[in-house]
This record gives C-alpha cells, sequence and structure tokens, in this order.
C-alpha cells in the first residue's frame, strides 16, 4: 500500500483519452474519455454491448484501442517497457468474472503465486501472507487448502479477491464481482471491500449490473452509452439525470425498488 | 544494518520503526529483528513517525513481532502510526491469529491403501461396465425407434473422424510402407530373394500395419477430441441440460460417434493398405531394383484376399474400442480444467493399450483357427 500523502490525494492514476474501439466490425468506444483519482470507488456502468468490461481489459493491457492514449500512474501504457510492465502488475489486482482461480492448485496455492514470483521469500513467509489475505477476505482456514471446484460461488469469490489484493494493490479491478451471488454474500462482498478501501487506501474500479452495490459502495459511477462516458457522478446524480438512457437505467422497476430501500 | 528498519532509544524505552516496512524488505526486515537486542524495561513504546509505508505483509510481520514479544512480558503501546496503518495493524491484530498452516490429509499406507485401491478399482470397473450396458441397451433399441437416430450428429462424426483424417492416415501409412521395404529388402538382398519383398510387403500392411497404424492415429486423434468436448460439454452442464430436455447423452453423443468410428476406421484401414503397399513399392524400385510391372504382377498371386480380409475384421474393432473409451473418458471429466487434461492423456494411453490388446488377442486367435 502507498501512504496516501498530501499531493497523492488528488493524483489521477488512470486517464482514458479519445479511445476508439472496434470489435466486430462496429465501434463500441467513440472518443471515450474518462479519469479516475487515487482512492476512488468507481463502477463503469451502461447497457448489454456498451464495452464495459472491454474498458477493464483496455486498462490492464489486456487489449489494445484502435486508438487513443491510456495512461497508469502518469505514463502512457505504450511506452512502459518489459520490467516496468512486471512491476505494474503488482499494483494492479483484479477479480475475473468467474474467479479464474486456477483449478490445479488449491486457494492457499492460487493466493500465494503471486508471492513466488517474487522468488526470495521462503515458503513460510509465503504461506502466511497469503493466509492472512484469505482470512482477511472472510474464509475459513480451512478453506485454504480446498480446491476451487469444492467451493461455494461466495466462497470462490472471497478466494478469488484474496488473490486479488496479495501483492497490496493500488488499483483493484473488478468485473462483475456480485453477478451469481445470493444477496447476502453480495452484501457481504461489499462490506469486504468498504473494508479493504478503508484499510489499504485502494483504489477500485469496477463494472457492475448490482444496484445495491451502486447505491452502497460507490463513490462515482461512470455511465456509458453511445461510444462514450454520457455522465458521471453519485448515485443520487445520475437518478436526476434527464438523459433518456440513464433515465431508463436509473428509473426501471428494479431501480425504484433500490431507491426506495436506501431513501435515495 | 539495524538503523534500517527499527531505531531503539533505550533511555525513553522507544522503538522506532523506519525506512519501507514492505514486501520488498521483508527478508531484510527478519535479518535485523534476528540481532536485536530488547531494552531492559517492561514497558515499550512502539512509534511509527519515522516509518515511511508500511504495507500489509510489513504489517503482518510487525504483529508478530508485537505478539512475540507480548509472550515474553513486555507490555506495547503503539503511537504515532499514520491512521492507515494503524487501520491494518488493527485489522490484522483482529483478525488474525496466526493459525498454523492446514495440512493436506496424509495419503493412506499399508492395508489402507490396499482397501481403497480395491474399492476404487471395483467402483472404476462398475462404472465402465454400467457404461457399456448404457451403450447397449440405447444401440439394441436403435433399429426399432429409427426417428430416435441422431443422422447430424452422425455424419459431422463421419466427416470428422474419417474424411479429415484421410491425409494423415495415407501419409504416415505410405512412409511406413517405405521404412519395411526398406528393412527388409536389405535383409532379402542378400539372399538375392529381391522379388520376395512383395510377400512381406503385402501380407505384414494387410494383416497388422494397416488396420494398427491407423487405429493408433485414430485414437490420437479422435479419441482425444471426443474426450475433450464431452468433458467440456460436462463441465458446461451440457449433459444435464441434454438429459432434462430427454435426450440421453448415450444417445446424442456416444451411439452416433461408436458407429461413425465403426465405419470410418475401416475405410480409412483400405487407404492404409493401398497407401503401405504403395510405399512399400516405391522403395523396392529404388532400392531394390524391382519394377513397378515386376512388383504387382508377384502381388497377384503372392498376397491372397484372405490376408486383406483378416485385416480389415480388426479395423471396426478398433474403432469400437476408440470410440468408447474416448466417450467414457469424456464422462468421467470432474468440475476442471485440470481434470480435462488428465481423462484426454487416459483415454489416448487406454486406447492405444486396448488396441494392441485386441491386435494380440485376434492374432491368437487366427493361429488358433489356423488362418
Amino acid at each position: 500500500m502507498i501512504m496516501p500523502n498530501k499531493n497523492e490525494l488528488n493524483e489521477i492514476v488512470i486517464i482514458m483519452e479519445n479511445i476508439d474501439t472496434q470489435l466486430g466490425g462496429h465501434w463500441v468506444h467513440q472518443q471515450l474519455n474518462l479519469s479516475i483519482k487515487r482512492g476512488e470507488i468507481i463502477a463503469i456502468v451502461g447497457g448489454s454491448g456498451t464495452g464495459k468490461s472491454t474498458i477493464l481489459r483496455e486498462i490492464l493491457g489486456l487489449q489494445t484501442p484502435s486508438s487513443g492514449d491510456i495512461k497508469l500512474f502518469g505514463k502512457s501504457l505504450s511506452s512502459y517497457n518489459m520490467d516496468e510492465i512486471a512491476l505494474l502488475r503488482h499494483r494492479c489486482g483484479v477479480l475475473f468474472q468467474q474467479g479464474a482461480l486456477f483449478s490445479g492448485m488449491t486457494v492457499l496455492e492460487n493466493v500465494a503465486f503471486p508471492l513466488h514470483e517474487l522468488k526470495h521469500l521462503s515458503q513460510k513467509e509465503v504461506d502466511e501472507i497469503a493466509l492472512l489475505k484469505i482470512v482477511l477476505s472472510g474464509l475459513e482456514v480451512e478453506a485454504a487448502i480446498k480446491y476451487p471446484a469444492e467451493l461455494s460461488g461466495g466462497m470462490l469469490k472471497r478466494a478469488a479477491l484474496a488473490r486479488a489484493i496479495v501483492m497490496d494493490p493500488e488499483l483493484l479491478f473488478l468485473d462483475e464481482p456480485t453477478a451469481g451471488l445470493d444477496p447476502i454474500s453480495a452484501s457481504a462482498l461489499d462490506d469486504l471491500l468498504l473494508q479493504f478501501h478503508a484499510a489499504f487506501g485502494l483504489t477500485i474500479v469496477m463494472v457492475t449490473h448490482d444496484l445495491d452495490t451502486l447505491a452502497k459502495v460507490i463513490q462515482r459511477i461512470i455511465f456509458l452509452g453511445e461510444g462514450k462516458v454520457l455522465a458521471s457522478g453519485t448515485y443520487a446524480e445520475l437518478s436526476e439525470n434527464k438523459h433518456p438512457l440513464i433515465y431508463e437505467y436509473f428509473h426501471n422497476a428494479r431501480a425504484r425498488a433500490v431507491a426506495a430501500i436506501q431513501d435515495i | 544494518m539495524m538503523d534500517h528498519f527499527l531505531t531503539i532509544d533505550t533511555a525513553n524505552a522507544t522503538v522506532f520503526c523506519n525506512n519501507n516496512w514492505t514486501l520488498e524488505n521483508l527478508v531484510n526486515i527478519d535479518n535485523v529483528l534476528l540481532s536485536v537486542t530488547w531494552p531492559q524495561q517492561k514497558t515499550l513504546i512502539f512509534s511509527g513517525e519515522r516509518l515511511q509505508k508500511m504495507d500489509s505483509a510489513g504489517a503482518l510481520r510487525f504483529n508478530k513481532l508485537i505478539k512475540q514479544l507480548s509472550a515474553q512480558g513486555f507490555k506495547i503501546t503503539l503511537k504515532n502510526f499514520v491512521p492507515a496503518t494503524q487501520t491494518i495493524i488493527d485489522l490484522i491484530a483482529k483478525e488474525y491469529s496466526f493459525p498454523s498452516i492446514p495440512q493436506e490429509k496424509p495419503s493412506l499406507t499399508g492395508l489402507a491403501w490396499l482397501g481403497k485401491y480395491v474399492i476404487d478399482f471395483d467402483i472404476r470397473l462398475y462404472s465402465i461396465l454400467s457404461f457399456i450396458g448404457e451403450i447397449a441397451i440405447v444401440a439394441i433399441r436403435l433399429p426399432f425407434h429409427l426417428q430416435k437416430i441422431h443422422w447430424r450428429s452422425f455424419f459431422s462424426a463421419i466427416e470428422a473422424t474419417g474424411y479429415r483424417a484421410i491425409p494423415i492416415i495415407v501419409l504416415l501409412n505410405f512412409l511406413i510402407g517405405v521404412v519395411l521395404a526398406y528393412q527388409m529388402g536389405l535383409q532379402l538382398k542378400n539372399y538375392g530373394a529381391e522379388i520376395f519383398i512383395v510377400d512381406l510387403i503385402g501380407i505384414s500392411v494387410f494383416r497388422e500395419f494397416g488396420p494398427l497404424i491407423t487405429a493408433i492415429i485414430v485414437a490420437g486423434r479422435t479419441g482425444s477430441s471426443f474426450t475433450a468436448q464431452i468433458g467440456t460439454m460436462k463441465i458446461n452442464e451440457e449433459l444435464d441440460a441434454l438429459r432434462i430436455m430427454g435426450v440421453l447423452p448415450i444417445e446424442l453423443l456416444v451411439v452416433p460417434r461408436t458407429i461413425a468410428l465403426m465405419l470410418s476406421v475401416p475405410l480409412l484401414t483400405v487407404l492404409a493398405d493401398i497407401s503401405g503397399v504403395f510405399g512399400g513399392m516405391f522403395m523396392s524400385k529404388h532400392l531394390l531394383h524391382v519394377s513397378y510391372y515386376d512388383f504387382l504382377h508377384r502381388f497377384e498371386t503372392a498376397v491372397s484376399v484372405k490376408s486383406f480380409v483378416l485385416g480389415m475384421i480388426k479395423a471396426p474393432v478398433f474403432g469400437i474400442l476408440i470410440a468408447t473409451i474416448g466417450c467414457f473418458q469424456g464422462f468421467k471429466v470432474a468440475n476442471s480444467a485440470d481434470s480435462v487434461g488428465r481423462q484426454t492423456t487416459r483415454s489416448v494411453v487406454q486406447s492405444i493399450f486396448f488396441i494392441i490388446v485386441a491386435d494380440a488377442v485376434f492374432s491368437i486367435l487366427y493361429s488358433e483357427f489356423g488362418i
């Protein structure tokens, strides 16, 4: 974790400038611009096919936009060399939608995997650090020796989260973290994210459709539509927005139910 | 070295944490902690005012230190840690009690191992037999329920396992013919019996090499793909979806594939026989100077149709073996990508094993009946 110094507090950690992305013959992003500050909890929302997950993949360097520039920690992604990319990987944690835990390894081995890349640590230290993250993610110690196939959906997400934060990343990316979870597990995961945000000073960027998460966890929502960022703001701000796409998103039956509960 | 991470102010019983207590420095921190002499006073203050950065790995090490010192009777207070660091230290202190790493269950030994092995073997045998039984029931019912035959699945299996395998089967058997002619030709040349290469090539290719090489290639090429396809479908719950829709997976996936292989392996074997003989013929001309005319002229009298038929009888049996083993291993896949790989390997190894066993059984039978 980086201690947020005074000057770092307003530091912009992610910038996407004039991004165009072409996927399967049609333009997903057209002149998309966004920036994310250190310590923010951001959700990227929008209808299907608006390129939400694509944004995550582009920031992570798994996919290259057709044109435009992406800056991480003030430096353009294309100008990072091999060694710097490796270091950059330690500063970013990712929770994939299906968890993407390695099925041939136990939870402990999965979580410890990134630590082993650091060669100099002893096995005991590696296990201790990995186990700490497993426990902090809300799993029982006994779950550490289980294989991913033996875990329930909620436990799987927690194990994957433990692996995502094992290197103390500054940026945490989550792709639909609460999808497929029961409301209790989903709510517990929300709390966990807030706890990690407070303790580790994480900057969290997630793609989610979970309106409860949007209302409870997220500080700023980035709404995608028509290939660009249509609006960004808090849940309350966006639900006042009159743009038809945004209005529909926040005023359909489900959204109204959430708003009633959350008293927004 | 010591000042790097800890400074001890003995007079005030204060310990200052310095520098970066981070993952990268963990080894150095450990080294420092080994050589520390702690003050005599039993109340210590740990101060974080000179600390630059402490990540969770560092905080874990720090908490461990506090725990060890407390166990030695020190009373410890923390001061001047920045709130974020204090939060991590508190969080770890609250949630993490340094549990021992759970150990996986030790593997069984001696009698227990033997017992488990026998029972596992029993279960395996039972599942293989019930699988064969299931195929048999579906296959026997099939002629009476023609509308239940999945023709699309059958023809696409024929295309994938037969048609698309032609190039590799032809090429490899041609090369086998070349190799055989080369090895045997050298021996025959010593006796001036070059023309008998025709008998040797004809009979060995027709009776053994054609069917066997074809079956082994099909096992590697098709058996493995059956296992991987069905295994992936199982992981995706597609098999369950089929059952729910009233389609037996065996009916849709196994029976068409088995019948397809039962037909396409013999057809491929015919091509294999022809290209094997051509390979031998080609090499005979260049090595032994037996002309194509002489070769074919001799072939007519030296190699009987019987050799061809005896080889062809084996082919459908090999086909059935490959299809059932490939599909069976596919159904055995458990919920992981790992398991697909393991079962695919097993499928190929078992297919080839049983092909060779079956081939040996045929040899024994043929010799018993004197054919």
